[in-house]
């Protein structure tokens, strides 16, 4: 059913933008990125992006982090719109799905409040991390966006302050979400603990768990302050989320889980753009849960952008089910697998024309911890890869 | 002959890297409005004069020369980059990119009867019906 709502409010908007083009308070814009790649080294790669996108396991894929994001902006009058931003991705078999709809008042020319489903703002690239032709990247590096929630049900205000030297944006927002399944989490659950293999010890897929994450009382403030070629963006977010864990065939009876616990997820990051160099750091901190961050600089050269990149994960939380963990590698303190990686990416950009970029990239990614973090063939909690991925990112 | 031509393409392209750009606004604008404002304005910085009046930001057309000038040179942006920022701009809500205008005839049309306008032109395209408010 609500598959079926998804597609129809998907084709209506089309309809809409069809029918509408014509009208001067619509403007209908979008975005897409074909991607496609393979591991080059070692059982699989994945980029543990949102909805689990970026999982490439054998042969080239070009659907897992493939998509088209169309928006709208229908302006209601000089101070009141109304904006729909519907995207179809590959890791989600290419459904239309409404990412966010919200209404847009402008207060002052510098003030304004939104109100609906919104981007939750926590990342540096939160916002626009779909739209490849927006940064220089084959895709953001994900080891430091990890976070299981995208988007949220709620309210912003949003103030932008002109200091004469600089600029300084201002949001405040909160809000709440309910992902059921989280799909994000079930997988990393899932590579995590719930690996299967024959007799004979031979891989056969993961075991069909499901998890789920509720967000309530989600209260954010993003401040981003802009002086000339320098940004320093500083995040913070409290509020509480519940954690739930379902085995295979158990119904709606958690295996665990299932209890409400404050939350805290701040963010920091610093970057310059600065003539044909731009260099980026950013670092965040999930309460409890984990750590992570990636640096990067880019070299702007004509039309060619090489790039390199660093990325960096660390859990601190680690879950244990009743009857302790089984798989064999847990660590000696605390009985539980513990999540550790990191990734260097070297890639390159190329801007056929201003709205045309085609990229590569090869990311290594090594895996220091006990926990499996993808396929794990040889049941040695290894998931070391080497991907190799190319992407076609478009603005129209 | 070869020689002459390379000279006088290097005199061309000196000549129309010289070329000055005029930002204009309607002559009943009385807002102070600096080169730094001009950058603000057209990246969506603020949206406003400094007489609190809504401030609309006119360019031409992508791919038009005069755009691609006044796009490295007021907002220190080549096309690649211009359009990379809109892009984040404009698909994370946080604003629309400046309309974009089929001539610069258009824009003088515009600038002088709209008050909230601002444009820019080659300086030779100024009209005596708008106000030049600074140039690249």
């Amino acid at each position: 059913m609500r598959k079926h709502v998804t597609t129809l409010v998907g084709s209506c908007l089309v309809v809409i933008a069809a029918s509408a083009t014509a009208d001067d308070n619509l403007r209908i814009s979008g975005f897409a990125s074909l991607v496609g790649g393979t591991t080059l080294d070692g059982d699989g790669y994945w980029a543990r992006l949102p909805d689990a996108a970026g999982q490439y396991a054998t042969g080239w894929d070009f659907q897992t982090e493939s998509r088209v994001g169309l928006q709208g902006i229908y302006t209601i009058d000089k101070k009141l719109s109304l904006t729909g931003q519907l995207m179809i991705r590959g890791v989600n078999d290419f459904e239309p799905q409404m990412e966010w709809l919200y209404a847009t008042y402008r207060v002052t020319p510098d003030a304004s409040v939104t109100a609906g489903r919104i981007r939750l703002p926590v990342y540096h690239y939160s916002d626009y991390m779909d739209v490849g032709i927006a940064y220089p990247w084959l895709r953001v590096p994900s080891d430091a966006y990890s976070l299981a929630l995208t988007n949220i049900h709620g309210v912003s205000f949003n103030y932008n302050l002109d200091w004469d030297v600089g600029t300084t944006s201002f949001k405040f927002y909160t809000g709440q979400q309910h992902t059921d399944p989280n799909k994000l989490i079930t997988a990393i659950e899932q590579y995590k603990t719930e690996q299967l293999y024959d007799d004979s010890g031979k891989y056969r897929g993961v075991r069909d768990i499901r998890t789920t994450k509720d967000y309530e009382d989600l209260k954010g403030i993003v401040v981003d302050t802009q002086i000339d070629w320098f940004n320093v963006r500083l995040s913070y977010l409290t509020g509480k989320e519940k954690f739930t864990y379902y085995a295979e065939g158990a119904g709606s009876t958690p295996l665990f889980g299932g209890a409400w616990a404050d939350t805290r997820f701040i963010d920091v990051s610093v970057s310059a753009d600065y003539g044909s160099i731009f260099a980026i750091a950013e670092y965040n901190d999930y309460d409890n849960i984990y750590s992570s961050w990636f640096t990067s600089l880019v070299y702007r050269t004509g039309n060619w952008s090489p790039y390199v990149f660093y990325s960096d994960f660390k859990g601190v939380l680690r879950f244990i089910a009743p009857g302790g963990v089984t798989a064999g590698f847990e660590d000696g303190v605390t009985g539980s697998l513990d999540d550790k990686y990191h990734s260097i990416g070297i890639g390159v950009r190329y801007n056929l024309n201003p709205r045309t970029a085609i990229k590569a990239e090869i990311t290594d990614f090594t895996d220091e911890g006990d926990a499996a973090v993808f396929i794990d063939k040889d049941r040695d909690g290894n998931s070391d890869a080497t991907a190799f991925a190319v992407s076609l990112d478009i603005a129209f | 002959m070869k020689k002459l031509n390379t000279l006088l393409a290097s005199l061309l392209l000196s000549a129309s890297a010289c070329a000055e750009i005029a930002v204009i606004v309607n002559p009943g604008n009385s807002a102070d409005i600096s080169a730094d404002d001009v950058k603000k304005i057209y990246l969506g910085k603020i949206s406003s004069f400094s007489d609190g009046k809504d401030a609309l930001p006119l360019t031409l057309k992508e791919g038009n020369a005069l755009r691609g000038d006044f796009n490295q040179r007021a907002l220190g942006k080549d096309d690649v980059r211009y359009v990379a920022y809109w892009s984040k701009m404009l698909f994370t809500g946080a604003g629309v990119p400046p309309k974009e205008m089929d001539s610069e005839q258009a824009i003088v049309e515009l600038v002088a009867t709209n008050p909230n306008t601002i444009g820019f032109v080659d300086s030779t395209n100024v009209s005596p019906n708008v106000k030049v408010v600074t140039s690249f």
